[in-house]
C-alpha cells in the first residue's frame, strides 16, 4: 500500500523518497529488497 | 494487474485445510510408531543418541513413499523434515530432491512433514529446524532420496514400456527411451512406482556436481507465490469447523498463580464471552471470536499470588532488574571451568610487559518475530487430538504433548504449520508456548481451541537470548602481537537453562565464539563461571556466537591497538597458517575495495571508519567490514561487505537474502536492541517500547559467497556474529571510544 500511494504520486523515486515513504518495519530485515523492489517497479512503469 | 492463474493454488489450499491423510499412504502407519524422542541440547554422544545415529545411518532418508507423491499431472508433493520460516528451507529441499529426481523445483510442493523417525535424516541422528543445519546436515541423504525415487520411476518405467531398465534415461519430469523415442510422464508412472520396493541405497549412482541443472542456481522460491499474494497459512490463520477462540492474561510475573478472580461474574457477561478459565499461570476466555475474548480476559481483575517454593517453573523476582544483573555478572568471581587452555596463560600474564584488561557485557533481546504463538487443539470424536502449533521440533513438541495428556503418541496428529519468522523462537521452551493452554481449554469446552496470544502476552512470556559479561586478560610479546588471551565468561548458556542446571559438561552454546577461535595465539584459556539466573532463556539466531563474537573480535582489535597494528594486518597475522581463513578475509577486503581503515572524509563530507571482524559459527566461515559515521550522537552504518564461506551451496539468491536478513538482526542488537526488565518485568510488552531495526538504519549490504569446497556449512545464523565487532571496531576507529557493551543507543558519541 505504502508503495502504491508512492508510486503514484512520485513514478520515479529517488532512494531518500523511498526511505521517507517505506518505513514499515521488517523483523526479517528485508530493507535492501523493498528498496530494489520499489525502484524496479518504477523502471518498469516507464516502459 | 495482471492476476496470474497459478493451477496449483486450488490444490495446495486443500492440502493446507486437510490434516494429512493417514489412509493415503501406507507409510504413516510406520511413522507413527517409535518416534524419536529427542531432548534438544541433549549433548551429543550420550548413549540415546549414539545409538539412535547408529540405527539410522544407513536407512535414514530411504522411505521414499513417505517423502514423495507424484501426482497424475507431474506435480511433486514433498514432505519436508525441515519447517519453512522464510529461511528457503522448502526452496532448498525442492533444489536437492529435484536435482536427483529430475524433476524441476517449480514442479514442487512443499510442506512439512509430521513427526515420525521416516524423517529423522540429519547426520546427527536428529530432526529439527535448527542450529543452521537444515541443509548441510541432510544434503547427501536428500539428494539419495531424490535419486532413489527416480531409480524407482525408471523401474516402473521399464515394465511400462516394456525395455530393460538400462535403456531408459530421465528428462526433467519424465522417463525416457531414447532408442524408439517414447517417453512416460512421471504422473503416470508414480502410481505404481511408489508401491515398487524401495532399491538398495548404495546402488544409486549420484548426479556429478559439474552437471547441477538446479544446485546452486538462484531458483526462484517455491513459497513466493503463495505468500505475496496472501494464500500462504500460518498456525494463526488456521480454522476448522465448530472452532472457539481463546485469549489469556499471564501472570505478571512467571511462577505466580491465580488466586480470586474479583470481576469474573461481570467478564462472563461481556460480549460474546463463552467461558472464562483458570489455566497455571494464567486465566483464559474461550469467546466465538478472538476479539472478544481478548477484550474480555484482559478485563479480569486477578489477584496474582506469589509464586510457592514447589513451582514448577522458574519463578521470577519481584526485585530482578536486567541492569543490575548484568552488573552482578561483570563481578562474579565464582569458580570458573575451562573450555580451552592451551600453553601458560597464568605465567605468561603474570610476567608480562604489555598486559590488556577489559570488561565486556551484552543485552537480553526478544525474539520479536512477526507472528506471534499461537496453536490450535481438537480432540476428534475417537479420543485422538489433533494439534496445530508452531514448531522447530516436531517429535519433541508430540512427545510434551503426550507427556502432558497422558495420550499415547499415535493418538496425537501434530501439524506444522509455516513459521511467521522464528529466529529460534518456536523450540520447546516451558510455559513458553500457547498448546498446553489450548489443549486443555479444548478438552474443557468440548471443542476445537485456538488459542493466539497477544503481542503483549507474547513479550512476557518469550525466552530471552542470554547474557553473559566477560572478564579479558591478554599479553603482548616484545613486538606488539598477542601473546596469551583469557576470557572467563559469567554467563547461563540457554542449553543449560532449558535444563535448568548446571551439566557434567559445559554448554557449548555458552562459549561458542569465545571458543574455536582459529588465531594463533600461543596460550589461550576460555572458561565459564555458571551464573544462573531469573530469566528464562532460548535460542536466538547465531545462539553464543551473537554475543561472543562480539566480546571476542572487539577484544582483539584493543590488542592490535596497544600493540600498534592494523587490525586487518593483524589478523591475517595471526591466520597466516591457515589458507582459508586468510583467502576468506583477502575475499572481504576485496570486496570493500581494497582495506581502508580510516578516519577518512567520505564523498559527503562525513567523517567515516571502517572496522573489521570475523567469526566460524555452525559450520561456516564469515569475515565482515563496516563503515560507518556519527550522525547525531549516534551510529550511523553505510555499509557491510560480508564473505562469507560454507563450504559449497544450495541457492545463492537464498544465500545472499539471508546475508541480508542477518545483517540486519545484527545492526538491530548493535544498535539499538535490548530487552530491558525491571521489578521482575519487562518494560517493553510491544514493539512502541521495544526498539528494533528502523529501515532508515539499515545499512547497504554486498556479499560475496567464498565456495572454499570444504565441509557444507551453515547459513541461516552464520551472517550475524561478526557484524556487531566489525561496527564496533570502526567506531572505535572513528571515535576512539571502545564500546564495551551493547545496544549502542545506550551510549553517546561525539
Amino acid at each position: 500500500m505504502a508503495a502504491t500511494a508512492l508510486l503514484k504520486q512520485t513514478p520515479k523515486p529517488s532512494d531518500a523518497q523511498i526511505e521517507a515513504a517505506m518505513v514499515n518495519l521488517c523483523r526479517c530485515g528485508t530493507y535492501n529488497a523493498i528498496h530494489a523492489a520499489v525502484h524496479e517497479l518504477a523502471g518498469k512503469g516507464d516502459a | 494487474m495482471n492476476v496470474r492463474i497459478d493451477p496449483s493454488q486450488e490444490a495446495s489450499a486443500l492440502a493446507l485445510h486437510e490434516p494429512i491423510n493417514v489412509s493415503r499412504r501406507r507409510f504413516l502407519a510406520g511413522t507413527a510408531v517409535g518416534a524419536l524422542v529427542l531432548g534438544f541440547g541433549l549433548p551429543l554422544g550420550t548413549t540415546r543418541v549414539q545409538a539412535a545415529v547408529a540405527a539410522a545411518t544407513a536407512e535414514r532418508g530411504t522411505q521414499v513413499p513417505a517423502f514423495l507423491e507424484i501426482r497424475p499431472d507431474n506435480r511433486v508433493r514433498l514432505l519436508c523434515p525441515f519447517m519453512e520460516g522464510g529461511q528457503g528451507t522448502f526452496t532448498a529441499m525442492a533444489q536437492i530432491v529435484g536435482e536427483e529426481l529430475d524433476a524441476d523445483p517449480s514442479t514442487f510442493l512443499v510442506e512439512a512433514a509430521p513427526p515420525g523417525e521416516a524423517y529423522v535424516v540429519m547426520e546427527n541422528g536428529m530432526r529439527i529446524t535448527g542450529g543452521s543445519m537444515s541443509v548441510r546436515m541432510s544434503y547427501p541423504v536428500m539428494r539419495r532420496l531424490g535419486a532413489l525415487a527416480r531409480a524407482m520411476l525408471l523401474q516402473a518405467g521399464a515394465q511400462k514400456l516394456g525395455v530393460p531398465v538400462g535403456e531408459l534415461s530421465t528428462e526433467p519430469g519424465k522417463v525416457v527411451h531414447a532408442k524408439s523415442g517414447r517417453s512416460v510422464a512421471y504422473g503416470e508412472l508414480a502410481e505404481h512406482a511408489m508401491d515398487l520396493p524401495v532399491p538398495d541405497p548404495a546402488s544409486v549412482q549420484l548426479r556429478d556436481p559439474s552437471q547441477f541443472r538446479w544446485i546452486g542456481k538462484p531458483v526462484k522460491r517455491v513459497d513466493a507465490y503463495d505468500k505475496s499474494t496472501g494464500k500462504a497459512l500460518y498456525s494463526i490463520d488456521l480454522k476448522v469447523d465448530d472452532m472457539l477462540h481463546a485469549a489469556v492474561q499471564h501472570a505478571p510475573r512467571l511462577g505466580m498463580t491465580v488466586g480470586n478472580l474479583r470481576n469474573e461474574e461481570q467478564v462472563k457477561a461481556m460480549k460474546g464471552v463463552h467461558s472464562v478459565h483458570r489455566l497455571p499461570g494464567a486465566v483464559a476466555v474461550v469467546a466465538e471470536r478472538w476479539w472478544h475474548a481478548k477484550r474480555a480476559v484482559e478485563a479480569i481483575q486477578v489477584d496474582w499470588q506469589e509464586p510457592t517454593a514447589d513451582s514448577k517453573v522458574r519463578s521470577m523476582p519481584a526485585d530482578f532488574s536486567s541492569d543490575a544483573w548484568l552488573k552482578r555478572l561483570a563481578e562474579d568471581k565464582g569458580p570458573a571451568r575451562d573450555d580451552e587452555n592451551e600453553g601458560d596463560v597464568a605465567a605468561v600474564l603474570a610476567s608480562a610487559k604489555t598486559r590488556i584488561d577489559a570488561t565486556y557485557h551484552n543485552q537480553y533481546l526478544n525474539h520479536g518475530q512477526l507472528e506471534p504463538p499461537s496453536a490450535l487443539a481438537r480432540f476428534n470424536p475417537d479420543g485422538s487430538l489433533e494439534v496445530w502449533l508452531p514448531n522447530q521440533a516436531p517429535d519433541m513438541f508430540r512427545a510434551d504433548i503426550a507427556k502432558r495428556t497422558g495420550l499415547d503418541p499415535s493418538r496425537i496428529t501434530l501439524h506444522s504449520p509455516l513459521l511467521g519468522g522464528f529466529f529460534g523462537r518456536h523450540f520447546l521452551y516451558d510455559a513458553a508456548s500457547p498448546y498446553p493452554q489450548a489443549i486443555e481449554l479444548s478438552k474443557a469446552v468440548g471443542r476445537p481451541v485456538k488459542l493466539i496470544w497477544s503481542r503483549e502476552e507474547e513479550f512476557l512470556r518469550d525466552v530471552l537470548r542470554p547474557v553473559a559479561a566477560v572478564n579479558f586478560r591478554a599479553a603482548l610479546d616484545n613486538d606488539g602481537w598477542p601473546l596469551a588471551i583469557e576470557a572467563i565468561s559469567a554467563t547461563e548458556g540457554p542449553t543449560k537453562a532449558l535444563a535448568g542446571k548446571q551439566g557434567e559438561k559445559l554448554d557449548p552454546t555458552a562459549l561458542e565464539g569465545l571458543s574455536g577461535k582459529s588465531y594463533a595465539i600461543p596460550n589461550k584459556r576460555i572458561a565459564q563461571i555458571y551464573a544462573k539466573g531469573p530469566a528464562m532463556l532460548g535460542y536466538w539466531r547465531s545462539v553464543g556466537n551473537s554475543l561472543n563474537d562480539f566480546f571476542y573480535e572487539s577484544f582483539l582489535d584493543e590488542l592490535a591497538d596497544k600493540g600498534g597494528k592494523d587490525p586487518f594486518e593483524l589478523r591475517l597475522h595471526l591466520l597466516r597458517d591457515n589458507p582459508r581463513l586468510t583467502t576468506l578475509l583477502q575475499a572481504v577486503g576485496e570486496l570493500s575495495g581494497g582495506w581502508k581503515r580510516g578516519p577518512f572524509t567520505a564523498a559527503d563530507g562525513s567523517k567515516r571508519a571502517r572496522g573489521v571482524a570475523m567469526a566460524s559459527p555452525f559450520g561456516t566461515q564469515t569475515a565482515v567490514i563496516a563503515e560507518v559515521s556519527i550522525e547525531n550522537g549516534q551510529v550511523k552504518v553505510h555499509d557491510i561487505w560480508q564473505a562469507i564461506d560454507p563450504g559449497s551451496i544450495v541457492n545463492p539468491a537464498i544465500v545472499e537474502a539471508q546475508v541480508n536478513g542477518a545483517v540486519a538482526l545484527g545492526l538491530s542488537q548493535t544498535l539499538v536492541e535490548e530487552a530491558v526488565w525491571i521489578d521482575g518485568k519487562p518494560r517493553a510488552r510491544n514493539y512502541d517500547l521495544y526498539p528494533i531495526l528502523p529501515p532508515a538504519r539499515m545499512a547497504r549490504v554486498h556479499v560475496r559467497v567464498v565456495e572454499s569446497g570444504e565441509k557444507m556449512g551453515g547459513i541461516g545464523e552464520p551472517p550475524l556474529p561478526a557484524v556487531a565487532p566489525a561496527v564496533a571496531n570502526a567506531v572505535a576507529t572513528l571515535t576512539g571510544q571502545r564500546v564495551r557493551s551493547l545496544p549502542m543507543s545506550r551510549h553517546t558519541f561525539t
